[in-house]
């Protein structure tokens, strides 16, 4: 009974605090860095599967079906090589007439990266079949086609029934519906937005990026490295916790290792962004910081953290 | 019983025969105006000395009641303790200098008493009151209440002295906006006009 009573006429009586009447002078800065993307060529190749109950439509069913698909595909712009159609079904009567060619791809598509020595090529095949029953061949040589072209395996987009697609396990898909349908180019043109052209990390590592931005190196007298991401280059940058004399000479840096995201499409390429808190002090840098009333003063130079840090 | 009634008849002749003397009120105070002026010490644990001067005025509607304006002038300064702080760390109290003070309340008359003192008879009263006002500090000013009880004591015809023992508290902006509480005694010597 008596403690409580105490506290609360040493409540009641006003509790006196030493404050610093000259405190440092304060800032806090993020350093912010955003990775930028690049755009890799479109390297694709059509393989069509057609079945075609009237023989004399064959052709033009084939025809028109991949000239859709060229017309959803330019929408991607940028470069685009595109390999050698292949044909699977010339006579549009039996599923897998033909094997696939698989070193015509990969012949194909090695010469596209010949052609694009700085670009990530990566493949993308579009298969086109409109019979809604499961492959029997076909499935082998398309999964070794998708495996051993480059570098990178290759995506595949189906046009085909679900049975097909999912058998497949295709990237993207697009329901068949018939031969010379007219919304064909618009509904593959919706996957090209989405997903083309693959994007990769522009860069391996930030460059130099600046801790305080110019305004700040102006009035800034000492600093501190409060926090950097795992991102960071080691020795990149002045020592945490540390206080640093500015030298305007040699303003501070740092520099980020990306990861780096290749030939992705683009509904899943991430732009990485790192960030890195820096703590100026512009006057009376060597005085007492009283983090709250009553908590301990610290010289805010011989602090081993940042004094905004938590606030 | 017997006995009892023959004492009775023997003691109340003398009893009766007594006279019962009311001395009338010296110190009159009602519709006067009495005012005063003396030293005064807030201390309140701020670290500051705060001794002072100060002055009341007060007019009193009848024998109990009266308003009173009263102010205070402090000399305050930063105590040993708090100076060698201030000296070893540049770290100053977060409390305010209190600088003057100015309230206005009123002034009751709890009992009137006299006492026989050194040969003379002191007449005084015993009073408390409530005073509202403001406590002038070096930074701002602030809303102050001050509640007291004291002695009113006749020194002449017209001279009278006051001791007053007062808790002033104040609300004052340090680190956080705090309830202030002090200790504020006053003896002042004054005159009826």
């Amino acid at each position: 009974m008596r403690a409580p009573l105490l506290a609360l006429l040493a409540a009641a009586c006003g509790e006196v605090h030493f404050v610093e009447p000259n405190p440092p002078r304060l800032f806090r800065n993020t350093a912010e860095f955003t990775s930028a993307a690049v755009s890799e060529p479109v390297v694709w190749v059509a393989v069509t599967n057609l079945f075609i109950q009237d023989a004399s439509e064959c052709a033009w069913a084939r025809q028109t079906t991949l000239a859709a698909v060229r017309e959803a595909i330019a929408r991607a712009g940028g470069e685009q090589i595109e390999v050698n159609a292949q044909d699977l079904a010339p006579d549009c009567r039996r599923r897998g007439e033909a094997q696939l060619d698989v070193d015509a791809l990969r012949a194909g598509f090695g010469a596209a990266q010949i052609a694009l020595p700085a670009s990530h090529v990566r493949p993308l095949i579009v298969y086109v079949d409109n019979i809604d029953f499961p492959l029997v061949a076909e499935s082998a040589s398309i999964e070794q086609a998708r495996a051993t072209i480059v570098q990178f395996p290759a995506l595949l987009w189906t046009v085909s029934f679900e049975s097909v697609s999912a058998q497949l396990h295709a990237d993207r898909s697009v329901d068949w519906s018939y031969a010379g349908d007219p919304t064909l180019p618009d509904r593959i043109g919706e996957l090209v937005k989405a997903e083309l052209p693959l994007e990769s990390t522009a860069t391996a590592a930030s460059g130099a990026v600046p801790l305080l931005d110019g305004s700040q190196l102006d009035v800034a007298r000492e600093f501190k490295v409060c926090a950097v991401p795992p991102g960071a280059a080691p020795d990149s940058y002045p020592a945490l916790g540390t206080t640093h004399v500015l030298d305007g000479a040699h303003p501070p840096t740092i520099t980020f290792q990306l990861p780096q995201v290749v030939a992705s499409p683009k509904s899943s390429f991430w732009n990485s962004t790192f960030k890195a808190s820096v703590e100026g002090c512009t006057a009376n840098c060597d005085r007492y910081f009283i983090r709250e009333p009553g908590a301990d003063p610290y010289r805010w130079s011989d602090m081993p953290d940042c004094a905004l840090g938590n606030q | 019983m017997r006995a009892l009634l023959a004492a009775a008849v023997l003691i109340a002749p003398s009893a009766l025969a007594q006279v019962v003397r009311v001395e009338p009120r010296v110190f009159v105070k009602a519709h006067r105006v009495f005012v005063s002026g003396g030293f005064t010490w807030l201390e309140r644990g701020d670290y500051y000395n705060s001794p002072g001067g100060a002055f009341s005025a007060a007019y009193y509607l009848g024998e109990d009641d009266a308003v009173e304006l009263r102010t205070a002038l402090f000399a305050s300064w930063l105590g040993a303790s708090g100076e060698q702080v201030v000296r070893r760390t540049g770290l100053v109290p977060d409390a305010q200098k209190p600088v003057s003070l100015l309230t206005g309340g009123w002034r009751h008359s709890l009992a009137y008493g006299k006492v026989a003192l050194a040969g003379s008879i002191l007449h005084f009263d015993v009073q408390g009151g409530l005073d509202l006002g403001t406590l002038f500090t070096d930074r701002a000013l602030t809303p102050a209440a001050c509640g007291f009880f004291g002695v009113m004591a006749r020194l002449s015809d017209r001279l009278y002295g006051q001791l007053d023992l007062g808790i002033l508290t104040s609300i004052e902006h340090r680190s956080t906006s705090v309830f202030t509480a002090g200790f504020l005694p006053l003896l002042t010597l004054g005159a009826r006009l």
